[in-house]
């Protein structure tokens, strides 16, 4: 019940502020365009597919690079929505409100969390519409299509709660936007440097840590538990040091 | 006011010799403190005398470095303290809301977190004469209006305890009025109250007891009579003669009574004395003649605690702070 009432409290917060809607308003303008360029292409070699033998299929073509492209623009985007989430309560003394409830402080984190999240599930709610808009003159591989929200949705709230803890160390929402999107960037790239290491010992472990990885497994439909773990272990991590960073601040 | 089984007061909150340092500032110092259920219970002192470090331990907001605090027998930051904290009404000084949320909304929400009854929510923003500016959001607030809306969410989920740091600030002369006679209807309902003020003339006849608090030390605990009999400070007089005339024979008396200090001003004397000496000066005044009348002003908090932090000079912290 707190916590429903935390993260209600929170959804509004950022529906009633010009940002979320300015967010949900570029992506949707950026990937209706990254949709159409994607359909455009399939179109090209449509003809060609249809002439060999297990072609991959629109789901494929469209859908999937679709989603990649997503958690790319998202990796810029989200830091943007969870950077004041403490940060600016902590800055206008509205956070000795929520500290002062008989709320325990992982109810403020998390309610925090699943108002971000909420926010996050719309936005990839509004992005899952676009395939589906797909099925009025084809055949979606709705298998495929599950996996790629699945993976994109665990993305989100890796990237949500990365940009929370970050939001818990600074009272500045520009610091903790670019500071998240700095810990992001890292953990998406990290397994550059593994390439150069080569695969075994210190490039296989930082290939490992790679979100690319894990999210391109789910998004080629590969649904391997060991990636649902990676997100589930990273977003809770982030969780439970975020409310670590605030039971600090509440008891010095 | 409740009594346990053998006639003593009980107590609701017990804090036992707590201290909380601030890097080299001690802003409470061994405080020991009991408060009786259902009365009204001040902190008095200057800023920094740890007042607000006091409630905020209290709350478990903070961590005392020693010592420890009970509410209704339970360890503050103890495992069954949540449910205690849910007993408690706190008004924090100078309390932010969301600035979006309308009045209504800012106790829904608190209310939600309090576990407390949302329908009770137009009630209490009526009951702190907040119901006409109930949808407006927050941000068009006055600094009076504010406080009422943090009083009204103190209120939520009819808490058996009250901590009302500075609730005072802001608030009109009516509305202070207003607030203190809420807190006495607060009071017949058994409610314990827990105030601090800086407002010594507002508060000295409202509450049962006060601690005087100096630069983190509890200087002395009890009633306002109990503190001007501790003190012994002078009570004041003021003689009303008939004629200016008259004045000589009590000059002349009076230079005969030991611990009385008069300064004759026309028709009126205002007369220092000292409280063993009252009776001596009445009997005085009454076989001298001439007066027609005789005000006897008691000190009042506000001399009481400037009499305390005058006396009381803890040299130790005031190194400390400096």
């Amino acid at each position: 019940m707190m916590v429903l009432a935390i993260a209600a409290r929170e959804l509004r917060a950022l529906f009633l502020s010009p940002l979320a809607w300015a967010v949900l308003a570029v992506m949707l303008l950026i990937h209706a365009y990254l949709f159409l360029s994607q359909i455009e292409q399939y179109l090209a070699v449509q003809s060609q597919l249809v002439l060999i033998e297990g072609a991959p299929g629109v789901t494929e073509v469209v859908v999937s690079p679709l989603f990649g492209s997503a958690a790319v623009v998202l990796l810029l985007v989200v830091p943007l929505l969870t950077m004041r989430l403490i940060s600016e309560e902590r800055r206008s003394h509205t956070l000795s409100l929520l500290l002062s409830a008989p709320v325990s402080m992982a109810e403020i984190v998390i309610g925090k969390y699943l108002g971000i999240v909420a926010f996050l599930l719309i936005l990839l709610a509004l992005l899952g519409l676009m395939p589906l808009s797909l099925l009025v003159g084809g055949v979606l591989d709705f298998g495929l299509l599950a996996a790629g929200l699945l993976g994109l949705g665990l993305m989100l709230a890796a990237f949500a709660a990365v940009g929370l803890f970050m939001s818990t160390l600074t009272i500045y929402p520009a610091v903790a936007a670019v500071s998240s999107f700095g810990v992001l960037l890292l953990l998406w790239i990290v397994d550059w440097a593994g390439n150069v290491a080569g695969e075994g010992g210190s490039g296989g472990a930082l290939a490992y840590f790679s979100m690319m990885n894990h999210f391109q497994a789910l998004l080629r439909g590969v649904f391997d538990t060991a990636d649902i773990a990676y997100f589930v272990l990273f977003t809770v991590t982030f969780l439970v040091l975020s409310i670590l960073r605030l039971e600090a601040d509440r008891l010095p | 006011m409740p009594t346990g089984a053998a006639g003593l007061k009980e107590n609701i909150i017990e804090i036992s010799q707590v201290s909380k340092q601030f890097g080299r500032i001690a802003a409470v110092n061994h405080a020991s403190l009991n408060i009786h259920k259902g009365e009204i219970f001040s902190l008095i002192g200057h800023n920094g005398a740890g007042k607000s470090t006091l409630f905020k331990m209290m709350l478990g907001l903070l961590q005392p470095d020693k010592g420890i605090i009970r509410i209704q027998g339970k360890a503050v930051n103890g495992k069954q303290f949540r449910q205690v904290r849910r007993q408690i009404g706190y008004l924090p000084e100078n309390v932010v809301f969301y600035d979006h949320l309308s009045g209504i909304e800012t106790l829904r929400f608190l209310g939600a977190l309090k576990g407390a009854d949302l329908n009770s929510c137009g009630a209490l923003l009526d009951q702190v004469g907040l119901l006409e500016a109930a949808r407006r959001p927050v941000r068009g607030y006055s600094k009076g209006m504010r406080q009422r809306l943090g009083f009204a969410q103190a209120l939520l989920g009819e808490p058996e305890m009250l901590l009302l740091d500075e609730p005072t600030t802001g608030l009109d002369p009516a509305g202070i009025r207003e607030f203190y006679q809420f807190l006495q209807q607060l009071k017949q309902r058994g409610v314990t109250i827990v105030l601090s003020s800086h407002n010594l003339a507002q508060i000295q006849e409202q509450v049962d007891r006060i601690a005087l608090m100096k630069l983190g030390d509890i200087l002395t605990v009890g009633s306002v009579q109990d503190l001007r009999e501790q003190l012994d400070l002078a009570l004041q007089f003021q003689v009303f003669l008939h004629t200016s005339s008259a004045g000589e024979p009590l000059r002349h008396a009076l230079m005969n009574l030991s611990g009385c200090k008069p300064r004759f001003d026309g028709k009126m004397v205002s007369i220092s004395c000292d409280r063993k000496q009252k009776m001596a000066l009445l009997a005085t005044l009454v076989n001298t003649g001439g007066v027609r009348d005789i005000h006897i002003q008691e000190p009042s908090l506000e001399d009481l605690f400037l009499g305390y932090v005058d006396e009381t000079a803890p040299a130790q912290n005031q190194t400390a702070r400096s």
